[in-house]
């Protein structure tokens, strides 16, 4: 918890501006153009950067800062320890302690030093508008941003050995194709060689096995290749991690400009003292590497006098055979061709093996991926009812889980397009039933009965968009599809009876802001600069929940509002009301003070202005 | 048929993994019926099931099936988070004559039962990680090494309650060679007590190196719990200082259960008890004194938690600082984890069983002759 206990302002639009923040609720209000938006913004600046403003903020900042202007912040942590900030644009910000040191080795651009949230009207409306997409995901994960990026590294982390485990899937599949092209002839020439009748010559075993000793030291030729291959691959990857190791363990920790950095500097000591150990241990791996390179090499050499002889023994056959009559020509080149392709069958054999290996690792990789997935959407709703159990019964906040599907659904609609069949707007409402890994496995398993039973499709028809998608869709890449959450947010527009929720997108400027506040307020402790949007208001709708919301957090964190309706400063009783006013050039602070102080100006400048005061006068009448 | 349990645990993976097992598995449950399916369908009414109720929408095959679960896919789609779901649980609804007679009715309030059974058993689970999430907090606090001094032999455990209490121990290097020796009892159970634990070691350490005078460390102690921590919650807190030099102890005790000193001369064994200090910290915004005991060798103290001093047995008699100090008087002259063991034996023998609502903690040091 912290707060800003006083801003200072040198040149620009508001020269010389110095106000001390009270630790509740600042209004700030003002005409068009008084240069209240400015003094919201150049806080924001001052703490936070020009990086975390949307671009028409800095703009503004840029247009009314300029000339060397530099704001001054005084903030209040931890009880008691004051800091003041001073930043002028393109500047590097200064962070100064109570006693003036500087302290450098804080970014606070990074927002975690002095958190503060800050909304202008237009980025509370973008919020608003922004049904799908990241913008309000991100309102509920930033409050559990510790737990989010664990999970996203983790997810990003699997997502890489799916991918990895997709990779070697597709290169067996296409292996697998290709051998079965290959052996689909094998039952012919198995035929033809029957016919041929029985063999007159009793050398007919030997060729037939020859043959296929021939076709298994081409394998095992390849299999050292392999081995070859890996062992090299191996090797570099070593190299990599010795560089890698290096950087890390020679790493600088200490700060040269921190007190600390000698205390640091004796552990970077200890760490790179272990790198001589590191790379000894690297070193005897590289060692064991090139000894398994050697015999591999060994291995080679040992079966190459085997394989020649092989060869030469075949070669002696076939000369018999040339010599021998047609059929038995005829019937050598058969037995050897039957040799090779039953030598490609039993290949084929073990590529099934390691692909079915392969399948069965996915399936847990898929599942604690997809149930990470799941996990991120149960922490929102954990969020999410933190959330509304402070804003109230007339805003509703809402996880509306895989809500955010119109990527997937465009997918499908895709791979709808070669299916030869009619009305594709019903087919997608039903197939829409079904989640990514489920339509995947159907796909897969090229399973039309059960993707049948599912859709009730019809026998044809479930054929023709199961072959369509078959074509067109990467059951690996669509089972593993992520489908994110909607976070719906909406207001009971309806003053009395039945509640009618609309979503924030649906709302008028002022009522958007509404929706919204109560979110914004509740979200956490750092102080809070709101830029309300300009709109006429029905009071009962900023009474309930904004002026509500107001009044029972301020005592929780700072909050600064620019406001345009009355009641929010009268009936939430703002601590300070500063009152705004420029000549066109300059901006200054015209008056302020207490609510009652500056009643005159709340009566003019604001909305309902009268009214509130009344309905506060008649609250403490009856209190 | 498997315990329900494991099959919900089963199910809920396999949804996952193999969807159409998944389904072929549901769709045994849903014909053998009974108590295990109705258990079923109670469990997976929590927003994160999604997955499931998808599953049991999808399997249905028949109009038959579809009219025995309706009364269930209703009360869900009345609630769903899930887009998923909901179109399936819908496109099952939409074919069905779903008017509500007296049959239907009654099915429908049976299902909205089981539905909020089983949120509530989900709300159960998540209590639970937080007591693991308090225990684990709790086991980080507990010293995990202790500086050696000399003339002293000292040692401290503590053993969890069911539920995490608030108990609190610590052993501190302090410049000199002085040794700091802490020990208290936090108001409250689970994660807040665990919380305000590490706040009150926090503050501890962080003060115990840079103060000299007990008085004015337990001052500040208990300024920053009473900010940091909400009104109703306080500790008890007793804090030594040993100085092997002098073998004096200099102690601050804030409402902790006065630790015992026994000192065995020829004829018999006398007893001191450490209680001067001040109230609970955390409450009031009050002053400490500091108090000093000074050692002989052969003296042996016993720290510990009301766990100990108050462990139940099944007649819900209490063991009583009596009781302690009788064991401890029987074990002069063992080294100190052997005293720590037979006291923590003794109050567990007493207690035989009956499984303890608090933390029993136990301190004992010795001073070396």
């Amino acid at each position: 918890m912290w707060f800003i206990e006083k801003v200072e302002i040198s040149g620009g639009f508001l020269p010389g501006l110095s106000v001390n923040l009270p630790r509740g609720l600042t209004c700030i209000i003002g005409a068009r153009g008084s240069g209240k938006s400015t003094l919201a913004e150049a806080i924001r600046f001052a703490i936070s950067g020009a990086s975390a403003a949307p671009k028409h903020c800095v703009d503004l900042i840029n247009a009314n800062l300029a000339g060397g202007a530099l704001v001054t912040i005084t903030a209040l942590a931890e009880g008691s320890n004051h800091y003041t900030i001073k930043r002028a644009l393109k500047q590097q910000p200064i962070l100064l302690t109570s006693d003036g040191r500087t302290i450098t080795n804080v970014d606070l651009d990074r927002g975690t030093f002095l958190p503060l949230d800050a909304y202008s009207s237009t980025e509370i409306e973008a919020i608003a508008d922004e049904v799908l997409g990241q913008t309000r995901r991100n309102l509920l994960d930033e409050l559990r941003s510790e737990q989010m990026r664990n999970i996203h590294l983790s997810l990003a982390e699997s997502a890489r050995g799916l991918d990895a485990n997709a990779d070697r899937i597709r290169t067996a599949q296409r292996a697998i194709q290709d051998l079965t092209e290959q052996t689909e002839e094998l039952g012919d020439v198995r035929a033809r060689l029957q016919a041929l009748g029985p063999s007159d010559r009793e050398s007919a075993a030997d060729f037939v096995q020859l043959s296929r000793q021939q076709q298994l030291n081409q394998r095992e030729i390849t299999k050292l290749d392999a081995a070859e291959r890996d062992f090299r691959t191996l090797g570099q990857a070593l190299d990599q991690v010795r560089v890698a190791a290096k950087l890390a363990f020679k790493a600088r920790l200490a700060e040269e400009q921190s007190a600390n950095a000698d205390v640091v500097r004796r552990y970077e000591d200890r760490l790179a003292a272990s790198l001589g150990k590191v790379e000894k241990n690297i070193s005897a791996i590289s060692e064991q590497i090139r000894e398994a390179q050697d015999v591999v090499v060994q291995a080679r050499q040992s079966i190459t006098p085997a394989h020649a002889s092989h060869a030469s023994e075949l070669a002696r056959l076939n000369a018999l055979n040339e010599a021998a009559s047609e059929q038995a020509r005829v019937r050598a080149t058969l037995e050897q061709q039957v040799a090779k392709l039953q030598s490609i069958e039993e290949h084929r054999l073990e590529l099934n093996t390691e692909l079915k290996t392969l399948l069965e690792q996915r399936k847990s990789l898929k599942t604690s991926h997809i149930l990470m997935r799941d996990k991120i959407s149960t922490l929102r709703e954990e969020v999410a009812s933190e959330l509304q159990r402070e804003a109230g019964d007339r805003v509703r906040i809402r996880i509306m889980r895989n809500a955010d599907h119109l990527a997937y659904q465009e997918m499908l609609v895709e791979g709808l397009k070669g299916a030869r069949v009619r009305n594709h707007d019903e087919i997608i409402t039903t197939l829409m039933q079904l989640r990514p890994e489920q339509l995947a496995q159907l796909i897969q398993a090229n399973d039309a009965a059960s993707f049948e039973e599912l859709t009730a499709f019809g026998n044809e028809r479930s054929r023709k968009i199961l072959d369509s998608f078959r074509e067109t869709v990467d059951p690996l890449a669509l089972e593993v599809t992520a489908i994110e959450d909607r976070i719906g947010i909406e207001l009971n527009v309806s003053a009395a009876g039945q509640p009618n929720f609309k979503d924030a997108s649906d709302l008028s400027r002022g009522q958007k802001c509404t929706a919204l506040l109560p979110i914004l307020l509740a979200r956490r402790d750092s102080p809070l600069i709101i830029d309300q949007p300009e709109d006429n208001l029905d009071n009962h709708f900023i009474y309930e929940t904004v002026v509500n919301a107001v009044q029972r957090l301020k005592t929780r964190r700072q909050m600064i509002f620019i406001t345009h309706n009355a009641n929010i400063p009268v009936l939430a009783e703002a601590d300070l009301v500063l009152v705004m006013n420029s000549d066109g050039r300059v901006g200054v602070v015209e008056k302020w003070g207490t609510v009652d102080q500056c009643r005159e100006q709340i009566i003019d400048l604001l909305e309902g202005g009268r009214e509130a005061f009344e309905l506060r006068s008649k609250r403490y009448a009856t209190a | 048929m498997q315990p329900p349990e494991n099959l919900y645990e089963k199910l809920r993976h396999l949804a996952v993994e193999d969807p159409r097992e998944a389904r072929r598995v549901f769709l045994q449950l849903l014909d053998s019926g009974g108590p295990s399916l109705d258990d079923f369908l109670g469990r997976i009414a929590s927003p994160a099931n999604g997955r499931l109720r998808q599953l049991v929408a999808n399997a249905l095959r028949s109009h038959r099936d579809k009219e025995r679960l309706a009364p269930h896919l209703i009360v869900w789609q009345e609630i769903e988070t899930d887009e998923f779901t909901r179109r399936a649980i819908a496109g099952v609804l939409d074919g069905l004559d779903a008017r509500p007679t007296a049959q239907t009715a009654l099915a429908h309030e049976v299902a909205r039962l089981t539905t909020a059974i089983g949120r509530e058993m989900a709300q159960r689970e998540r209590v639970n990680r937080e007591l693991e999430i308090a225990r684990e907090v709790q086991e980080r606090l507990f010293p995990q090494r202790r500086p050696s001094v000399p003339g002293l032999d000292y040692c401290g455990r503590c053993r969890p309650a069911r539920e995490v209490g608030g108990d609190y121990y610590d052993f501190l290097e302090l410049p000199e060679g002085k040794l700091g020796i802490a020990i208290g009892d936090v108001s409250g159970k689970g994660i807040g007590a665990a919380l305000l634990m590490a706040n009150l070691e926090a503050s501890l350490r962080g003060q115990a190196l840079v103060a000299h005078d007990l008085a004015e460390l337990m001052n500040r102690v208990n300024s920053l719990i009473l900010d940091a921590s909400s009104p109703n919650r306080y500790a008890t807190l007793f804090y030594a200082a040993y100085d092997p030099r002098s073998r004096q102890l200099s102690y601050v005790n804030a409402g902790h259960n006065p630790p015992v000193i026994l000192r065995k001369s020829d004829l018999a064994c006398a007893v001191f008890r450490l209680e001067n200090g001040g109230p609970v910290i955390g409450l009031l915004r009050q002053r400490y004194h500091q108090e000093s005991f000074a050692l002989e060798p052969g003296d042996l103290i016993v720290l510990f938690t009301d766990g100990i001093s108050e462990s139940m047995n099944a007649r819900d008699e209490e063991w009583g600082e009596e009781r302690l100090i009788e064991c401890a008087k029987t074990c002069h002259g063992l080294p100190a984890f052997e005293v720590m063991t037979r006291i923590m034996a003794a109050a567990e023998a007493f207690a035989a069983g009956v499984s303890q609502h608090d933390d029993m903690t136990l301190a004992v040091l010795r001073v070396l002759e």
